[in-house]
């Protein structure tokens, strides 16, 4: 295996993550755990964690400069919509029998893309009626 | 000193976003006049397919600046608003006096609507923060640089609690601490599974 996979326990156990995968049905967690499953089997055998053409369906992009971290850098994997995975990608620090490591950091599911949706579909309506309602019994300058 | 306006000089839509806001949150101190814009035209690019407003976004030093938002409170002109400019810059207030030109549309006004809300009460810095996150790819030194910041679904993705709260803690992490680590992943299929079941 030329390249470890970990992950950073403590931010993927942190509530957040929980939280959104509360909102997840059981088809949409099994769903969501294989897209990164199949994202971490290319990392386990990629020749590097952003340019390796296997990862292009992830579009890659690294943060090097952004947040200093040491003999790492950091780098975003991008799913359908908007889940991410973030990672922290290091080349000097693995076993000599790897190629390097890259530390899963966090995941960000749909957050709370549906509630949004929810949301400005149920404010539109209301701000509609209220001008409804504003139209029909006349504005103050006419009262 | 009150500075009345004496000619209008923001886009329509961006008038008509910051009215709202206005109305909304009662009054703008100049750093959420010139921010907030930002992320209604962030939301508004995914869930409307285009932004709102037409400002010109740049990556300044304290974070993203709607560039005609900050040229119209600090030179304010005739229009529906009234700055008051005190001798310190962060004690700038912009309050609606009158009516903005164009109309938004209701979907316009409830993304508007939801900024004011969820973001509204946030501090100057945290705003300037909060633009910043959504801007990786922005190096530090390029902050002040009026590199012109995303307004595309990663800008969106990015706005998730997960992501902010990581933007946050990263300072703080040792990501070299072995003892953070999980053991090497070797079944990713059974280990995501397991994961995403508990």
């Amino acid at each position: 295996m030329p390249r470890l996979v970990q992950v950073l326990e403590h931010t993927w156990q942190e509530r957040f993550f929980r939280k959104a995968l509360d909102k997840l049905n059981p088809r949409e967690r099994e769903e969501r755990a294989s897209q990164v499953a199949s994202l971490v089997k290319v990392l386990q055998v990629c020749s590097h964690p952003v340019i390796d053409p296997r990862l292009q369906t992830w579009r890659p992009s690294a943060y090097r400069g952004v947040i200093q971290v040491s003999k790492g850098y950091l780098v975003e994997y991008r799913f359908p919509g908007v889940m991410r995975v973030i990672a922290c990608c290091f080349d000097a620090i693995a076993q000599a029998s790897h190629q390097g490591l890259v530390l899963l950091l966090t995941i960000t599911l749909d957050h709370d893309h549906e509630r949004m949706k929810k949301l400005i579909r149920q404010s539109s309506t209301d701000i509609v009626r209220i001008g409804q309602t504003f139209l029909e019994q006349g504005s103050d300058e006419e009262l | 000193m009150k500075a009345k306006a004496q000619q209008p000089v923001f886009g329509p839509k961006l008038e008509a976003v910051l009215a709202r806001l206005c109305e909304k949150l009662g009054s703008l101190y100049k750093t959420q006049a010139v921010k907030l814009p930002y992320l209604v035209d962030v939301i508004a690019a995914q869930h409307l397919g285009h932004r709102i407003t037409e400002a010109t976004f740049e990556a300044w030093k304290q974070g993203v600046v709607a560039r005609e938002a900050w040229v119209g409170v600090t030179y304010p002109r005739e229009g529906c608003f009234e700055i008051e400019q005190p001798e310190y810059d962060e004690g700038w207030t912009v309050r609606l006096t009158g009516k903005p030109t164009v109309r938004l549309a209701p979907e316009e006004l409830a993304i508007v609507d939801i900024v004011a809300d969820k973001y509204g009460d946030m501090t100057a810095q945290d705003l300037g923060s909060l633009t910043k996150s959504l801007n990786p790819e922005i190096p530090r030194e390029r902050w002040g640089s009026n590199a012109e910041p995303a307004t595309d679904e990663d800008a969106y993705a990015r706005l998730s609690e997960g992501w902010q709260n990581l933007w946050r803690e990263l300072p703080f992490l040792d990501l070299t601490d072995r003892s953070q680590w999980s053991d090497p992943i070797e079944d990713p299929d059974e280990y995501f599974r397991a994961m995403f079941r508990a």
